[in-house]
Protein backbone atom coordinates (compact mmCIF):
# COMPACT_ATOMS: atom_id res chain seq x y z
CA UNK A 1 0.00 0.00 0.00
CA UNK A 2 2.77 2.39 0.91
CA UNK A 3 4.53 1.72 -2.34
CA UNK A 4 1.18 2.30 -4.10
CA UNK A 5 1.02 5.78 -2.65
CA UNK A 6 4.60 6.52 -3.60
CA UNK A 7 3.96 5.20 -7.12
CA UNK A 8 0.88 7.40 -7.50
CA UNK A 9 2.72 10.47 -6.22
CA UNK A 10 5.71 9.76 -8.44
CA UNK A 11 3.50 9.40 -11.53
CA UNK A 12 1.51 12.46 -10.49
CA UNK A 13 4.64 14.60 -10.27
CA UNK A 14 5.98 13.38 -13.63
CA UNK A 15 2.60 13.81 -15.37
CA UNK A 16 2.05 17.14 -13.66
CA UNK A 17 5.42 18.41 -14.88
CA UNK A 18 4.55 17.13 -18.35
CA UNK A 19 1.31 19.10 -18.33
CA UNK A 20 2.96 22.16 -16.87
CA UNK A 21 5.42 22.09 -19.79
CA UNK A 22 2.60 21.55 -22.30
CA UNK A 23 0.70 24.50 -20.84
CA UNK A 24 3.65 26.88 -20.44
CA UNK A 25 3.41 28.46 -23.88
CA UNK A 26 -0.36 28.34 -23.94
CA UNK A 27 -0.69 30.12 -20.62
CA UNK A 28 1.40 32.92 -22.09
CA UNK A 29 -0.54 33.19 -25.36
CA UNK A 30 -4.07 32.35 -24.29
CA UNK A 31 -3.86 33.41 -20.68
CA UNK A 32 -1.82 36.50 -21.36
CA UNK A 33 -3.35 37.78 -24.57
CA UNK A 34 -6.74 36.08 -24.33
CA UNK A 35 -5.97 34.83 -27.78
CA UNK A 36 -6.86 31.18 -28.33
CA UNK A 37 -4.30 29.79 -30.72
CA UNK A 38 -5.55 26.40 -31.93
CA UNK A 39 -2.36 25.93 -33.95
CA UNK A 40 -0.51 25.54 -30.64
CA UNK A 41 -0.47 21.74 -30.82
CA UNK A 42 0.93 21.81 -34.35
CA UNK A 43 3.69 24.16 -33.26
CA UNK A 44 4.47 21.73 -30.42
CA UNK A 45 4.76 18.82 -32.91
CA UNK A 46 6.96 20.80 -35.28
CA UNK A 47 9.43 21.44 -32.45
CA UNK A 48 9.56 17.74 -31.67
CA UNK A 49 9.95 16.68 -35.31
CA UNK A 50 12.55 19.34 -36.04
CA UNK A 51 14.59 18.05 -33.12
CA UNK A 52 14.13 14.44 -34.21
CA UNK A 53 15.19 15.32 -37.75
CA UNK A 54 18.24 17.29 -36.59
CA UNK A 55 19.41 14.49 -34.32
CA UNK A 56 18.70 11.69 -36.82
CA UNK A 57 20.13 13.32 -39.94
CA UNK A 58 22.89 15.58 -38.62
CA UNK A 59 23.87 13.40 -35.71
CA UNK A 60 23.57 16.26 -33.25
CA UNK A 61 23.97 15.31 -29.58
CA UNK A 62 20.51 14.84 -28.03
CA UNK A 63 20.83 17.88 -25.73
CA UNK A 64 21.34 20.10 -28.78
CA UNK A 65 17.83 19.06 -29.78
CA UNK A 66 16.44 21.43 -27.14
CA UNK A 67 17.50 24.70 -28.82
CA UNK A 68 16.62 23.26 -32.24
CA UNK A 69 13.07 22.54 -31.08
CA UNK A 70 12.76 25.93 -29.40
CA UNK A 71 13.92 27.94 -32.42
CA UNK A 72 12.05 25.87 -35.02
CA UNK A 73 8.77 26.36 -33.17
CA UNK A 74 9.49 30.01 -32.40
CA UNK A 75 10.15 30.66 -36.09
CA UNK A 76 6.95 28.87 -37.08
CA UNK A 77 5.06 30.90 -34.47
CA UNK A 78 6.43 34.13 -35.94
CA UNK A 79 5.49 33.10 -39.49
CA UNK A 80 1.96 32.09 -38.45
CA UNK A 81 1.44 35.29 -36.51
CA UNK A 82 2.81 37.71 -39.10
CA UNK A 83 1.40 35.86 -42.09
CA UNK A 84 -2.02 34.83 -40.85
CA UNK A 85 -3.16 35.97 -37.42
CA UNK A 86 -2.05 39.59 -37.56
CA UNK A 87 -3.75 40.38 -40.88
CA UNK A 88 -6.90 38.60 -39.67
CA UNK A 89 -6.98 40.43 -36.35
CA UNK A 90 -6.99 43.78 -38.15
CA UNK A 91 -10.39 43.00 -39.61
CA UNK A 92 -13.63 43.52 -37.77
CA UNK A 93 -14.63 40.31 -35.99
CA UNK A 94 -11.17 38.96 -36.79
CA UNK A 95 -11.00 36.92 -33.61
CA UNK A 96 -13.49 34.34 -34.85
CA UNK A 97 -11.53 34.03 -38.08
CA UNK A 98 -8.35 33.32 -36.13
CA UNK A 99 -10.05 30.38 -34.39
CA UNK A 100 -10.87 28.78 -37.74
CA UNK A 101 -7.49 29.74 -39.17
CA UNK A 102 -5.73 28.17 -36.16
CA UNK A 103 -7.60 24.93 -36.70
CA UNK A 104 -6.75 25.06 -40.40
CA UNK A 105 -3.06 25.56 -39.68
CA UNK A 106 -3.13 22.64 -37.23
CA UNK A 107 -4.64 20.30 -39.85
CA UNK A 108 -2.26 21.54 -42.54
CA UNK A 109 0.85 21.09 -40.39
CA UNK A 110 -0.31 17.69 -39.22
CA UNK A 111 -0.84 16.52 -42.80
CA UNK A 112 2.53 17.95 -43.85
CA UNK A 113 4.25 16.08 -41.01
CA UNK A 114 2.54 12.81 -42.00
CA UNK A 115 3.68 13.25 -45.60
CA UNK A 116 7.24 14.10 -44.65
CA UNK A 117 7.78 11.71 -41.73
CA UNK A 118 5.00 9.05 -42.13
CA UNK A 119 2.51 8.47 -39.32
CA UNK A 120 4.83 6.01 -37.57
CA UNK A 121 5.87 6.95 -34.03
CA UNK A 122 9.54 7.79 -33.68
CA UNK A 123 11.71 7.97 -30.67
CA UNK A 124 14.18 10.64 -29.81
CA UNK A 125 17.24 9.27 -28.01
CA UNK A 126 16.93 9.98 -24.30
CA UNK A 127 18.51 13.29 -23.34
CA UNK A 128 19.91 11.79 -20.13
CA UNK A 129 20.54 8.20 -19.05
CA UNK A 130 20.24 6.17 -15.88
CA UNK A 131 17.83 5.72 -13.03
CA UNK A 132 17.77 5.97 -9.26
CA UNK A 133 15.75 4.56 -6.39
CA UNK A 134 13.39 6.66 -4.39
CA UNK A 135 12.10 5.50 -0.98
CA UNK A 136 9.06 3.25 -1.24
CA UNK A 137 10.52 0.84 -3.76
CA UNK A 138 9.94 3.00 -6.84
CA UNK A 139 12.61 3.38 -9.49
CA UNK A 140 12.77 6.81 -11.06
CA UNK A 141 14.35 7.32 -14.44
CA UNK A 142 16.72 10.17 -15.09
CA UNK A 143 14.55 11.20 -18.07
CA UNK A 144 11.57 11.62 -15.77
CA UNK A 145 13.69 13.64 -13.37
CA UNK A 146 14.74 15.85 -16.28
CA UNK A 147 11.08 16.54 -17.11
CA UNK A 148 10.40 17.53 -13.51
CA UNK A 149 13.46 19.74 -13.26
CA UNK A 150 12.91 21.41 -16.62
CA UNK A 151 9.26 22.13 -15.80
CA UNK A 152 10.37 23.81 -12.59
CA UNK A 153 13.10 25.82 -14.36
CA UNK A 154 10.91 26.83 -17.33
CA UNK A 155 8.02 28.06 -15.21
CA UNK A 156 10.29 29.85 -12.76
CA UNK A 157 12.03 31.71 -15.59
CA UNK A 158 8.68 32.50 -17.21
CA UNK A 159 7.32 33.83 -13.95
CA UNK A 160 10.38 36.03 -13.31
CA UNK A 161 10.22 37.27 -16.91
CA UNK A 162 6.57 38.27 -16.54
CA UNK A 163 6.83 39.92 -13.15
CA UNK A 164 10.26 41.54 -13.18
CA UNK A 165 11.33 42.35 -16.72
CA UNK A 166 10.23 45.42 -18.62
CA UNK A 167 8.76 43.26 -21.38
CA UNK A 168 6.86 41.19 -18.84
CA UNK A 169 5.34 44.33 -17.34
CA UNK A 170 4.45 45.52 -20.83
CA UNK A 171 2.83 42.19 -21.71
CA UNK A 172 0.71 42.17 -18.56
CA UNK A 173 -0.25 45.79 -19.19
CA UNK A 174 -1.39 45.11 -22.74
CA UNK A 175 -3.31 42.04 -21.57
CA UNK A 176 -5.25 44.31 -19.18
CA UNK A 177 -5.94 47.17 -21.52
CA UNK A 178 -4.40 47.39 -24.94
CA UNK A 179 -5.32 51.03 -25.64
CA UNK A 180 -4.12 52.01 -22.18
CA UNK A 181 -0.76 50.40 -22.96
CA UNK A 182 -0.52 52.13 -26.34
CA UNK A 183 -1.15 55.51 -24.71
CA UNK A 184 1.83 54.87 -22.44
CA UNK A 185 4.05 54.47 -25.48
CA UNK A 186 4.09 50.67 -25.45
CA UNK A 187 4.37 49.16 -28.93
CA UNK A 188 1.71 46.52 -28.35
CA UNK A 189 1.97 45.01 -31.84
CA UNK A 190 5.61 44.18 -31.22
CA UNK A 191 4.88 42.77 -27.76
CA UNK A 192 2.12 40.53 -29.12
CA UNK A 193 4.62 39.19 -31.65
CA UNK A 194 7.10 38.60 -28.82
CA UNK A 195 4.46 36.65 -26.89
CA UNK A 196 3.60 34.52 -29.93
CA UNK A 197 7.27 33.77 -30.60
CA UNK A 198 8.10 32.99 -26.96
CA UNK A 199 4.94 30.95 -26.43
CA UNK A 200 5.61 28.95 -29.60
CA UNK A 201 9.23 28.46 -28.59
CA UNK A 202 8.11 27.11 -25.22
CA UNK A 203 5.74 24.74 -27.02
CA UNK A 204 8.67 23.49 -29.10
CA UNK A 205 10.86 23.06 -26.04
CA UNK A 206 8.11 21.08 -24.35
CA UNK A 207 7.71 19.06 -27.55
CA UNK A 208 11.36 18.01 -27.50
CA UNK A 209 11.48 17.26 -23.77
CA UNK A 210 8.33 15.17 -23.83
CA UNK A 211 9.23 13.34 -27.04
CA UNK A 212 12.44 12.14 -25.50
CA UNK A 213 10.36 10.73 -22.65
CA UNK A 214 7.35 9.46 -24.60
CA UNK A 215 7.37 9.32 -28.40
CA UNK A 216 7.68 11.69 -31.31
CA UNK A 217 4.20 11.33 -32.72
CA UNK A 218 1.75 13.33 -34.79
CA UNK A 219 -0.94 12.88 -32.13
CA UNK A 220 1.22 14.30 -29.35
CA UNK A 221 0.53 17.84 -30.53
CA UNK A 222 -3.19 17.33 -30.15
CA UNK A 223 -2.73 15.95 -26.64
CA UNK A 224 -0.57 18.94 -25.79
CA UNK A 225 -3.27 21.33 -27.00
CA UNK A 226 -6.08 19.59 -25.11
CA UNK A 227 -4.15 19.06 -21.88
CA UNK A 228 -2.74 22.56 -22.16
CA UNK A 229 -6.24 23.99 -22.51
CA UNK A 230 -7.54 21.98 -19.55
CA UNK A 231 -4.67 22.98 -17.30
CA UNK A 232 -4.72 26.63 -18.35
CA UNK A 233 -8.44 27.08 -17.89
CA UNK A 234 -8.62 25.03 -14.68
CA UNK A 235 -5.78 27.01 -13.19
CA UNK A 236 -7.39 30.32 -14.02
CA UNK A 237 -6.51 31.99 -17.29
CA UNK A 238 -3.20 33.76 -17.29
CA UNK A 239 -2.28 32.85 -13.75
CA UNK A 240 1.01 30.98 -13.62
CA UNK A 241 0.64 29.75 -10.07
CA UNK A 242 -2.87 28.48 -10.81
CA UNK A 243 -1.60 26.78 -13.96
CA UNK A 244 1.08 25.01 -11.99
CA UNK A 245 -1.33 23.84 -9.29
CA UNK A 246 -3.79 22.67 -11.95
CA UNK A 247 -1.08 20.75 -13.81
CA UNK A 248 -0.12 18.74 -10.74
CA UNK A 249 -3.73 18.27 -9.69
CA UNK A 250 -4.60 16.86 -13.12
CA UNK A 251 -1.50 14.64 -12.93
CA UNK A 252 -2.56 13.40 -9.50
CA UNK A 253 -6.14 12.67 -10.55
CA UNK A 254 -4.96 10.73 -13.58
CA UNK A 255 -2.35 8.69 -11.76
CA UNK A 256 -4.50 7.84 -8.74
CA UNK A 257 -7.57 6.97 -10.81
CA UNK A 258 -5.47 4.80 -13.15
CA UNK A 259 -4.04 2.87 -10.25
CA UNK A 260 -7.14 2.40 -8.13
CA UNK A 261 -9.99 2.37 -10.67
CA UNK A 262 -8.15 1.41 -13.83
CA UNK A 263 -6.68 3.41 -16.68
CA UNK A 264 -9.94 3.61 -18.63
CA UNK A 265 -11.48 5.70 -15.83
CA UNK A 266 -8.75 8.29 -15.69
CA UNK A 267 -10.01 10.61 -18.45
CA UNK A 268 -13.74 10.42 -17.58
CA UNK A 269 -13.04 11.18 -13.93
CA UNK A 270 -10.68 13.99 -14.93
CA UNK A 271 -13.15 15.65 -17.28
CA UNK A 272 -15.99 15.29 -14.77
CA UNK A 273 -13.77 16.88 -12.13
CA UNK A 274 -12.85 19.77 -14.41
CA UNK A 275 -16.51 20.36 -15.31
CA UNK A 276 -17.55 20.42 -11.66
CA UNK A 277 -14.69 22.75 -10.76
CA UNK A 278 -15.62 25.16 -13.52
CA UNK A 279 -19.28 25.18 -12.47
CA UNK A 280 -18.30 25.92 -8.88
CA UNK A 281 -15.42 28.28 -9.70
CA UNK A 282 -15.88 29.57 -13.25
CA UNK A 283 -12.62 31.48 -13.08
CA UNK A 284 -10.54 28.47 -12.16
CA UNK A 285 -8.44 27.59 -9.15
CA UNK A 286 -6.58 30.87 -8.86
CA UNK A 287 -9.76 32.84 -9.53
CA UNK A 288 -8.27 35.05 -12.15
CA UNK A 289 -9.80 38.46 -12.14
CA UNK A 290 -11.33 39.54 -15.41
CA UNK A 291 -9.44 41.55 -17.94
CA UNK A 292 -10.79 44.95 -18.68
CA UNK A 293 -11.80 45.22 -22.32
CA UNK A 294 -9.06 46.66 -24.49
CA UNK A 295 -11.35 49.08 -26.25
CA UNK B 1 5.68 77.81 -33.48
CA UNK B 2 3.14 76.31 -31.17
CA UNK B 3 3.66 72.92 -29.57
CA UNK B 4 0.41 71.48 -30.85
CA UNK B 5 -1.41 72.86 -33.86
CA UNK B 6 -4.79 71.32 -34.67
CA UNK B 7 -6.29 72.52 -37.96
CA UNK B 8 -9.77 71.67 -39.26
CA UNK B 9 -9.78 68.32 -37.46
CA UNK B 10 -12.84 66.17 -38.01
CA UNK B 11 -13.50 62.64 -36.79
CA UNK B 12 -16.23 60.35 -35.53
CA UNK B 13 -17.40 56.78 -35.09
CA UNK B 14 -18.82 54.55 -37.82
CA UNK B 15 -20.80 56.83 -40.13
CA UNK B 16 -21.42 59.46 -37.49
CA UNK B 17 -19.31 62.59 -37.56
CA UNK B 18 -18.79 63.90 -34.05
CA UNK B 19 -16.11 66.56 -34.46
CA UNK B 20 -16.41 69.18 -37.23
CA UNK B 21 -13.38 71.14 -38.48
CA UNK B 22 -11.99 71.98 -35.07
CA UNK B 23 -8.90 74.20 -34.89
CA UNK B 24 -6.86 75.32 -31.89
CA UNK B 25 -3.27 75.46 -30.74
CA UNK B 26 -1.26 75.10 -27.55
CA UNK B 27 2.14 76.66 -26.90
CA UNK B 28 4.91 75.15 -24.77
CA UNK B 29 4.16 75.39 -21.07
CA UNK B 30 0.60 76.58 -21.73
CA UNK B 31 -2.54 75.10 -20.26
CA UNK B 32 -5.62 75.02 -22.45
CA UNK B 33 -8.97 74.13 -20.92
CA UNK B 34 -11.54 72.56 -23.21
CA UNK B 35 -15.07 73.00 -21.94
CA UNK B 36 -18.52 72.18 -23.21
CA UNK B 37 -21.50 69.98 -22.43
CA UNK B 38 -21.14 66.21 -22.22
CA UNK B 39 -21.49 64.23 -25.43
CA UNK B 40 -20.34 67.02 -27.72
CA UNK B 41 -17.09 65.55 -29.02
CA UNK B 42 -14.43 66.62 -26.53
CA UNK B 43 -13.31 63.09 -25.70
CA UNK B 44 -13.58 61.98 -29.33
CA UNK B 45 -11.33 64.85 -30.35
CA UNK B 46 -8.64 63.89 -27.82
CA UNK B 47 -8.84 60.27 -29.01
CA UNK B 48 -8.22 61.39 -32.57
CA UNK B 49 -5.25 63.56 -31.52
CA UNK B 50 -3.60 60.72 -29.61
CA UNK B 51 -4.23 58.26 -32.46
CA UNK B 52 -6.73 55.96 -30.74
CA UNK B 53 -9.20 56.65 -33.56
CA UNK B 54 -8.38 57.83 -37.07
CA UNK B 55 -8.76 61.49 -38.02
CA UNK B 56 -11.16 61.88 -40.96
CA UNK B 57 -9.76 65.17 -42.11
CA UNK B 58 -7.61 68.13 -41.15
CA UNK B 59 -4.18 68.09 -39.66
CA UNK B 60 -2.61 67.58 -36.25
CA UNK B 61 0.93 68.92 -35.93
CA UNK B 62 3.07 68.32 -32.88
CA UNK B 63 6.32 70.29 -32.77
CA UNK B 64 5.80 70.94 -36.45
CA UNK B 65 5.43 67.26 -37.42
CA UNK B 66 2.20 65.84 -38.81
CA UNK B 67 1.05 63.12 -36.41
CA UNK B 68 -2.40 62.28 -37.79
CA UNK B 69 -2.29 58.62 -38.87
CA UNK B 70 0.52 57.60 -36.53
CA UNK B 71 0.02 54.87 -33.94
CA UNK B 72 -0.82 55.89 -30.37
CA UNK B 73 2.45 54.54 -28.97
CA UNK B 74 4.60 56.50 -31.37
CA UNK B 75 2.65 59.70 -30.63
CA UNK B 76 3.06 59.07 -26.91
CA UNK B 77 6.78 58.52 -27.39
CA UNK B 78 7.07 61.86 -29.21
CA UNK B 79 6.02 63.55 -25.98
CA UNK B 80 2.27 63.96 -26.45
CA UNK B 81 0.63 61.96 -23.67
CA UNK B 82 -3.06 61.29 -23.11
CA UNK B 83 -4.59 60.52 -19.71
CA UNK B 84 -7.84 59.07 -21.03
CA UNK B 85 -11.35 59.19 -19.71
CA UNK B 86 -11.92 56.18 -17.48
CA UNK B 87 -8.20 56.13 -16.61
CA UNK B 88 -7.41 52.85 -18.47
CA UNK B 89 -5.27 51.67 -15.58
CA UNK B 90 -4.21 48.01 -15.46
CA UNK B 91 -6.37 46.50 -12.69
CA UNK B 92 -4.38 43.26 -12.25
CA UNK B 93 -1.08 45.12 -11.88
CA UNK B 94 0.18 46.73 -8.72
CA UNK B 95 0.37 50.51 -8.51
CA UNK B 96 4.11 50.30 -8.99
CA UNK B 97 3.84 48.02 -12.03
CA UNK B 98 1.36 50.46 -13.58
CA UNK B 99 4.02 53.15 -13.29
CA UNK B 100 6.75 50.77 -14.50
CA UNK B 101 4.64 50.05 -17.58
CA UNK B 102 4.71 53.76 -18.40
CA UNK B 103 8.48 53.87 -17.91
CA UNK B 104 8.88 50.87 -20.23
CA UNK B 105 6.72 52.65 -22.81
CA UNK B 106 8.72 55.84 -22.50
CA UNK B 107 11.97 53.90 -22.95
CA UNK B 108 13.13 54.92 -19.46
CA UNK B 109 13.26 51.49 -17.81
CA UNK B 110 16.88 52.09 -16.79
CA UNK B 111 15.96 55.06 -14.62
CA UNK B 112 12.80 53.56 -13.15
CA UNK B 113 13.69 54.14 -9.51
CA UNK B 114 14.19 57.86 -10.11
CA UNK B 115 11.04 58.00 -12.24
CA UNK B 116 9.00 56.56 -9.40
CA UNK B 117 10.38 58.96 -6.81
CA UNK B 118 9.32 61.91 -9.02
CA UNK B 119 5.77 60.57 -9.11
CA UNK B 120 5.69 59.78 -5.40
CA UNK B 121 6.81 63.32 -4.62
CA UNK B 122 3.64 64.62 -6.30
CA UNK B 123 1.36 61.72 -5.27
CA UNK B 124 2.45 60.48 -1.82
CA UNK B 125 -0.71 58.35 -1.63
CA UNK B 126 0.52 56.22 -4.51
CA UNK B 127 3.70 55.47 -2.59
CA UNK B 128 1.67 54.23 0.39
CA UNK B 129 -0.29 51.97 -1.96
CA UNK B 130 2.54 50.96 -4.26
CA UNK B 131 2.33 47.20 -3.62
CA UNK B 132 -1.47 47.05 -3.88
CA UNK B 133 -3.25 45.78 -6.97
CA UNK B 134 -4.58 48.89 -8.65
CA UNK B 135 -8.11 47.43 -8.82
CA UNK B 136 -8.31 47.87 -5.06
CA UNK B 137 -7.77 51.63 -5.24
CA UNK B 138 -10.55 54.14 -4.66
CA UNK B 139 -11.82 56.20 -7.59
CA UNK B 140 -9.73 59.18 -6.57
CA UNK B 141 -6.61 57.05 -6.17
CA UNK B 142 -7.15 55.47 -9.59
CA UNK B 143 -7.35 58.96 -11.10
CA UNK B 144 -4.10 59.89 -9.35
CA UNK B 145 -2.48 56.73 -10.66
CA UNK B 146 -3.57 57.63 -14.20
CA UNK B 147 -2.16 61.13 -13.72
CA UNK B 148 1.00 59.69 -12.18
CA UNK B 149 1.50 57.51 -15.25
CA UNK B 150 1.08 60.61 -17.39
CA UNK B 151 3.68 62.42 -15.30
CA UNK B 152 6.16 59.54 -15.48
CA UNK B 153 6.04 59.68 -19.29
CA UNK B 154 7.85 63.02 -19.01
CA UNK B 155 5.71 64.38 -21.84
CA UNK B 156 5.92 67.86 -23.34
CA UNK B 157 2.14 68.02 -23.58
CA UNK B 158 -0.29 66.15 -21.41
CA UNK B 159 -3.94 65.83 -22.42
CA UNK B 160 -6.12 65.06 -19.40
CA UNK B 161 -9.68 63.99 -20.11
CA UNK B 162 -12.24 64.83 -17.39
CA UNK B 163 -10.01 64.62 -14.31
CA UNK B 164 -13.06 65.23 -12.13
CA UNK B 165 -15.32 62.56 -13.64
CA UNK B 166 -17.12 60.45 -11.05
CA UNK B 167 -15.29 61.90 -8.05
CA UNK B 168 -16.60 63.52 -4.87
CA UNK B 169 -16.12 67.32 -4.68
CA UNK B 170 -13.42 67.10 -2.01
CA UNK B 171 -11.47 64.59 -4.11
CA UNK B 172 -11.90 66.72 -7.24
CA UNK B 173 -10.28 69.60 -5.40
CA UNK B 174 -7.37 67.38 -4.42
CA UNK B 175 -6.95 66.08 -7.98
CA UNK B 176 -6.79 69.64 -9.30
CA UNK B 177 -4.23 70.55 -6.63
CA UNK B 178 -2.09 67.67 -7.88
CA UNK B 179 -2.56 68.81 -11.48
CA UNK B 180 -1.33 72.29 -10.55
CA UNK B 181 1.61 70.60 -8.83
CA UNK B 182 2.34 68.69 -12.07
CA UNK B 183 2.31 71.94 -14.04
CA UNK B 184 5.23 73.11 -11.94
CA UNK B 185 7.28 70.52 -13.84
CA UNK B 186 6.77 72.75 -16.88
CA UNK B 187 4.57 70.39 -18.85
CA UNK B 188 2.01 71.96 -21.19
CA UNK B 189 -1.54 70.69 -20.73
CA UNK B 190 -4.90 70.31 -22.33
CA UNK B 191 -7.56 69.67 -19.71
CA UNK B 192 -11.06 68.68 -20.70
CA UNK B 193 -13.71 69.42 -18.12
CA UNK B 194 -17.41 69.88 -18.39
CA UNK B 195 -17.27 72.69 -15.86
CA UNK B 196 -15.42 75.96 -16.70
CA UNK B 197 -15.38 76.99 -13.03
CA UNK B 198 -13.05 74.14 -12.11
CA UNK B 199 -10.50 75.33 -14.67
CA UNK B 200 -10.43 78.83 -13.18
CA UNK B 201 -6.89 79.40 -11.95
CA UNK B 202 -5.63 76.25 -13.73
CA UNK B 203 -6.03 76.94 -17.45
CA UNK B 204 -4.59 80.01 -19.20
CA UNK B 205 -7.11 79.82 -21.99
CA UNK B 206 -10.47 78.17 -22.47
CA UNK B 207 -12.01 76.76 -25.61
CA UNK B 208 -15.77 76.13 -25.69
CA UNK B 209 -16.89 73.19 -27.78
CA UNK B 210 -20.53 72.52 -28.59
CA UNK B 211 -21.98 70.00 -31.07
CA UNK B 212 -18.46 69.16 -32.21
CA UNK B 213 -17.48 72.73 -33.14
CA UNK B 214 -15.34 75.38 -31.51
CA UNK B 215 -17.84 78.05 -30.47
CA UNK B 216 -15.50 80.47 -28.75
CA UNK B 217 -11.95 80.59 -27.38
CA UNK B 218 -10.05 83.08 -25.29
CA UNK B 219 -8.26 83.83 -22.01
CA UNK B 220 -9.87 82.08 -19.04
CA UNK B 221 -10.92 85.25 -17.23
CA UNK B 222 -12.67 86.60 -20.34
CA UNK B 223 -14.27 83.28 -21.21
CA UNK B 224 -15.73 82.77 -17.74
CA UNK B 225 -17.81 85.94 -18.25
CA UNK B 226 -18.46 85.33 -21.94
CA UNK B 227 -22.07 85.44 -23.09
CA UNK B 228 -21.74 82.18 -25.09
CA UNK B 229 -20.33 80.32 -22.10
CA UNK B 230 -23.03 81.62 -19.81
CA UNK B 231 -25.60 80.68 -22.41
CA UNK B 232 -24.26 77.14 -22.73
CA UNK B 233 -24.04 76.56 -19.00
CA UNK B 234 -27.08 78.41 -17.76
CA UNK B 235 -29.06 76.77 -20.54
CA UNK B 236 -30.65 79.94 -21.93
CA UNK B 237 -29.76 83.29 -23.39
CA UNK B 238 -31.17 86.58 -22.23
CA UNK B 239 -33.47 86.68 -25.27
CA UNK B 240 -34.78 83.13 -24.76
CA UNK B 241 -35.49 83.71 -21.11
CA UNK B 242 -37.71 86.62 -22.03
CA UNK B 243 -39.59 84.45 -24.51
CA UNK B 244 -40.14 81.83 -21.82
CA UNK B 245 -41.91 84.32 -19.60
Amino acid sequence: MRSDVVQVLYTAVVLGSTYALMASGLTLIWGGLRFLNLAYGAVFSVGAFAAYWAVASWGLPPLAALPVGFFASAALGAIIHLGIFRPLLKRPDGETSTLVAGLGIALFVQAALVIRFSPRERSLPPLVHGSFDIPGGVVASASAALIVVSAAITLTILSIFLTRSQYGVGIRALANNRNGAELLGIDTGRLVLLVMVLGSGLAGLAGVLLSSFYFVSIAAGFTALVKGLIVTITGGLGNLRGTLIAAYLVGFVESSVSLWLGVRWSLPVLFAGVLILLVVRPRGIAGRISFEGGR
Amino acid sequence: MSLLEVTDLSCGYGDTRVVFDVSFSVGSGDCLGIIGPNGHGKTTMLRAISGLIPAWGGSVRFEGLEIAGRSPHSISRMGLAHVPQGDMIFPDLTVEDNLFAALHGAGRWGERRRGLSEVYAVFPRLQERRKQLSMTLSGGEKRMLALGRGLVLDAKLLMIDEPSLGLAPRVIQEVYERICHMREHGVAMIIVDESPARLDGVADRLCLIDTGRVIEAGPTAVMLQHEKVLETYLGFSAAESEMDQ
